[in-house]
């Protein structure tokens, strides 16, 4: 099979059944899509159950200029700041896309935004943006809270 | 505008349904300083079980924590001061902070590996050490062991031997010439030479022997680097025979003896270091830095940089994020301390400020990267 990359689409639908065409070379910054394409799946339309269209746009998007040779150095810093200038809602959303399309410098730049925003965070928040069961007994959170007493002020 | 809020708060309730998966959580958890993590042991067990005993977790969090500390003695025996930084030059103010072993009228900062520092205690009846990990104020006190009579200098190195993954402390004492010539005739050795491993828990005879003639001077710190100790000896009484570069195997508790290149027997006062992983030899009068650019090969040393002689210049502490710079410093007027992070390629310095400074404080700096690696260990609270 011939390997000219340059005219050839992908096309994906989102869970919410948008559909969206890219050039093969943006999709395969997702290592889960560039494994499709590798292994010949990529003929048809992918779908794609776990993320949503709204989603789905903004990382063909962040794929998009990644490859796009016009951008300068600067211009591609100041891209991805912006780009993660989002509420907590829509930064769940696209850790979990970006994890699960593997775009590694994507999910990189996620991961560390999610670590600057939760740092300040009470551990009751954490549990609340995580979905996470607080399945400590009263006293043994206490207990942990007093051995680390000078960590909470 | 209620029903824009209803929806954004479904679809927020939508995405929450899916629980991030371990390895995420894993990967953002890696990405927090100690305190955040100290804090969030108590969301839930399975966060607390990760972060207090996960060793993987713990080795991931190791390598890319960014985070530092310098301790600092101060005049005031019972408290050290920390100052908490990164390397890509965020420094926080000087924060006092009680030491386990402030019971004691001196102590002394061995050394620290992988955020763990080893303070000990030599003036008293009985040698004190600790292993300590001051950013999440857990400590551990190692078995005391008696002090020997008639000691000449007692050599301290704190490391982590990677193949056991274990902790060691190894302690050379000298003895004076009378006490020495007693010990060879009662058949013991003339030096005593003891390691103490975390996970034994207990202190052991070195099988090895030391391999150099004596007499001979150590320079220190004795630095632990790239699996091993270091230490520089200088033979004593004669110019005629070369310093030698002895090194320590953690793991395999066996010495080795490296060459010098010849130029630098010639330089005077020298001691080890270990700069990001490298082991660097550090010229005191000439302010020269070298490093081993490929360890264990000799003729591999090179020079790093070297900086205008100062009164007194300070070891190279820790690189930079980017690698092109060096934290160290040279002091000014009696005990004080001026750090700057000098630029090795523009020869540039630029001076660090930090808040809450007293006006004198004291060598020895150690860098601490920090880290919870936690021990079976006492927590700091507890100590009267």
């Amino acid at each position: 099979m011939s390997s000219s990359k340059s005219n050839k689409i992908v096309k994906l639908e989102s869970s919410d059944n948008k559909t969206f065409e890219v050039e093969e070379a943006v999709a395969v910054q997702s290592e889960t899509l560039k494994n499709m394409v590798d292994d010949g799946c990529a003929n048809d339309t992918i779908p794609l159950p776990n993320v949503n269209g709204k989603i789905l746009e903004m990382v063909l998007g962040w794929c998009k200029k990644h490859v796009d040779e016009t951008v300068t150095g600067d211009e591609l810093n100041k891209y991805e700041a912006d780009f993660l200038d989002l509420d907590q809602a829509d930064l769940y959303g696209l850790l979990m896309a970006a994890n699960f399309l593997n775009v590694k410098g994507l999910l990189d730049r996620v991961l560390q935004r999610v670590a600057d925003m939760i740092k300040g965070k009470k551990p009751e928040e954490i549990r609340r943006i995580f979905n996470i069961k607080n399945d400590f007994t009263p006293e043994e959170e206490e207990e942990i809270r007093l051995e680390n007493a000078w960590a909470f002020d | 505008m209620k029903n824009h809020i209803y929806q954004k708060n479904e679809e927020f309730a939508q995405q929450k349904r899916t629980s991030l998966p371990q390895e995420l959580i894993i990967e953002i958890l890696s990405l927090l300083p100690v305190k955040c993590l100290v804090r969030f042991q108590y969301v839930s067990k399975s966060w607390f079980a990760l972060i207090i005993n996960d060793s993987y977790f713990i080795k991931l969090h190791l390598k890319r924590s960014k985070e530092r500390t310098l301790i600092l003695e101060t005049d005031e025996p019972l408290d050290y001061l920390m100052v908490n930084f990164s390397i890509d030059d965020r420094f926080g103010e000087a924060v006092k902070i009680k030491h386990p072993l402030h019971h004691l009228p001196s102590t002394e900062i061995v050394d620290s590996c992988n955020g763990l520092v080893c303070i000990g205690n030599d003036d008293n009846a009985v040698c004190e050490f600790v292993i300590w990990n001051p950013l999440i104020r857990k400590h551990k006190k190692l078995p005391s062991k008696p002090k020997e009579k008639f000691v000449c200098g007692e050599y301290l190195s704190f490391g982590y031997d990677r193949v056991n993954d274990d902790y060691k402390v190894l302690r050379l004492v000298k003895f004076h010439q009378r006490a020495t010539l007693e010990r060879v005739r009662e058949g013991r050795r003339a030096y005593s030479l003891d390691i103490y491993s975390l996970r034994e828990h207990s202190w052991r005879m070195v099988e090895e022997e030391w391999p150099v003639e004596e007499p001979y001077s150590l320079s220190g710190p004795y630095s632990f680097s790239n699996g091993a100790f270091h230490w520089v000896a200088t033979p004593i009484f004669t110019m005629d025979l070369k310093k030698k570069h002895v090194a320590f195997d953690l793991s395999t508790e066996k010495f080795r003896v490296h060459e010098f290149p010849v130029n630098f027997s010639i330089k005077k006062r020298v001691h080890f270091v270990d700069l990001g992983g490298w082991l660097c030899a550090v010229f005191e009068d000439l302010c020269e830095v070298w490093v081993m650019k490929e360890y264990g090969v000799s003729s591999s040393w090179t020079l790093l940089y070297w900086v205008q002689p100062a009164f007194s210049n300070l070891s190279p502490l820790v690189f930079s994020h980017e690698g092109e710079k060096v934290l160290t410093g040279e002091v000014i007027d009696d005990h004080c301390i001026e750090l700057y992070w000098y630029d090795i390629k523009k020869n540039t310095r630029k001076i660090v400020e930090i808040q809450n400074m007293p006006e004198y404080f004291f060598l020895p700096y150690t860098c601490v990267g920090s880290t919870v690696v936690l021990l079976d260990a006492d927590s700091d609270n507890y100590l009267q």
